[in-house]
């Protein structure tokens, strides 16, 4: 496959991954506060807003320098990989931790939001492990396995959302 | 439907902790079968070097200099 072709299949797994996380996510959003009202809404907002923010404090561009460092050396992968999840685990939780003191003693909300954004939070997670797994899809070029997953965890989402 | 019939706030959260859940565990199995075997082993050490110890990864190993 040449270089164009090679950079129009990574592009479109890449923008279909991003768009299907970005659809139900929006998707789920019309649902709750079109069936649970708005102030549901706001706090989901909230708890969305603290969880994105304490995320990027937990990935330390690990998953930039796993891409640059196994794309270069295909070999050095379970290396890294290794290790980096590991810090990972630990940078999370720190996260959490931080996120946690934050609502306990600096920015005090009503307990039941606090709870929702504690648990939002929990996500973190979950999300910096995904975060290196897909960094290690992007780092060999396999853009498709980012998609499939994007997909499943669209569907899920709005799938939980109709659950009975 | 968990939205409809009042699953409230909480479900929703719920709904995306979950997802991710599921997203980690799909993504971890993904890169296992593509990848081989994940080794389950931290190979951080600690060094002694001029500057005292430090806790190195083992990305690049300890310089012996």
């Amino acid at each position: 496959m040449n270089s164009a072709k090679t950079l129009a299949k990574n592009t479109g797994f890449s923008l279909a991954a991003d768009l299907f996380n970005r659809a139900s996510n929006t998707l789920l959003f019309v649902l709750v506060s079109r069936f649970l009202g708005l102030e549901v809404a706001g706090v989901m907002t909230l708890a969305m807003t603290y969880t994105f923010i304490a995320n990027p404090l937990s990935f330390w561009g690990l998953d930039q320098l796993l891409i640059r460092e196994v794309a270069r050396a295909p070999g050095s992968v379970r290396r890294f990989t290794v290790n980096f999840i590991w810090l990972r685990v630990v940078l999370s939780l720190i996260s959490i931790g931080l996120l946690r003191l934050i609502l306990q003693f600096i920015v005090p909300y009503p307990a039941e939001t606090t709870r929702i954004i504690f648990l939002m939070a929990l996500s973190i997670f979950s999300e910096n492990i995904s975060n290196i797994c897909q960094a290690v899809f992007m780092a060999h070029e396999r853009m498709e396995c980012l998609a499939s997953v994007g997909l499943l965890m669209g569907v899920t989402k709005l799938g939980e959302g109709q659950w009975p | 439907m968990a939205l409809t019939l009042g699953g409230g706030v909480e479900a929703v959260a719920w709904i995306f902790v979950l997802s991710s859940v599921l997203g980690m565990v799909v993504n971890v199995g993904l890169m296992v079968a593509q990848f081989g075997t994940l080794a389950l082993q931290l190979e951080p050490h600690f060094c002694w070097q001029k500057w005292g110890w430090r806790f190195r990864l083992s990305l690049a190993g300890c310089s012996t200099s």
